[in-house]
């Protein structure tokens, strides 16, 4: 019986991830829009679920459902790795977000541009600072 | 003929209620199915590993505003570098109240590079307690 509890709250356990995984990058995707449309950032960004980096696993690593979280920054021109590196840090400095991001399976943050080759991404493990606040 | 048609219809009244009885038993299996998921739900544990417990906690932590972040992304630099410049500390040189404060914000400033609401606020902060134009 054990087992199939255990089994039945991994099974409940994944579609509430699916669920909350969806939300953030919906949240993020509707928010980034509403910034470009009023004119408060110039660029339009937009985030993604897509293969992480294996080597930046962590136990809460979804590697069948994608954990790299990427955001695509559409320009129309190449952004300068200050700006791309500007747009990580904000995010990692972050640090419920980035909690978030661990705790729902993703371990890469991936950002680049519509246009060029390059992009930067970074290990999320490295900022989670779990268990510090509260404690 | 006549015997022909009886006959049709007699396997076509044979089939019919073979594909009833089918019917009924992937109904029966479907609500067997649903009772069995339903009893599960209701008498359902709650895990108790360590790894639910870091994801629940987490997960309370409450909601990211995400507009503040967009907004980060782009424009926080641009006001922390003009916040340190005018906060500096050394440009209040001879009154040492003032420089504390200004020591404190600056501080704060560095702390809050990238979140520009706090930023803004810390803006007004300034203002008022500097005597300062931002």
């Amino acid at each position: 019986m054990a087992i199939v509890a255990n089994l039945w709250n991994r099974i409940i356990e994944w579609f509430e991830d699916r669920q909350s995984r969806t939300k953030l990058v919906r949240s993020f995707n509707s928010s980034a829009k509403e910034a470009f449309v009023q004119g408060i950032v110039p660029v339009m960004m937009e985030a993604s679920i897509v293969k992480g980096d294996p080597k930046y696993r962590h136990r809460f690593s979804k590697v069948f459902e994608g954990s790299g979280f990427r955001i695509k920054a559409y320009a129309g021109r190449q952004l300068t790795k200050n700006d791309i590196v500007n747009i990580g840090a904000t995010i990692l400095s972050n640090e419920i977000l980035v909690r978030r991001l661990v705790v729902l399976g993703w371990d890469t943050l991936q950002i680049h541009c519509d246009v060029g080759n390059y992009g930067c991404q970074w290990q999320l493990h490295d900022y989670i600072m779990i268990g510090q606040n509260g404690e | 003929m006549e015997n022909d048609t009886l006959q049709a219809m007699v396997d076509s009244l044979g089939q019919t209620a073979q594909s009833t009885t089918g019917t009924n038993i992937w109904m029966i299996v479907a609500i067997v199915e649903l009772v069995i998921i339903i009893v599960l739900l209701l008498t359902r544990k709650p895990t108790d590993n360590k790894r639910s417990d870091i994801k629940k906690q987490v997960l309370a932590e409450g909601d990211i505003d995400f507009s503040n972040l967009v907004n980060s992304s782009f424009n926080a630099s641009r006001l922390y570098k003009e916040l340190l410049v005018k906060c500096h500390p050394d440009r209040f040189a001879p009154d040492t109240e003032k420089m504390a404060i200004a020591n404190e914000l600056s501080a704060m400033v560095t702390k809050n590079k990238h979140d520009i609401k706090r930023l803004e606020e810390l803006k007004e902060e300034a203002k008022q307690k500097l005597n300062i134009n931002l």
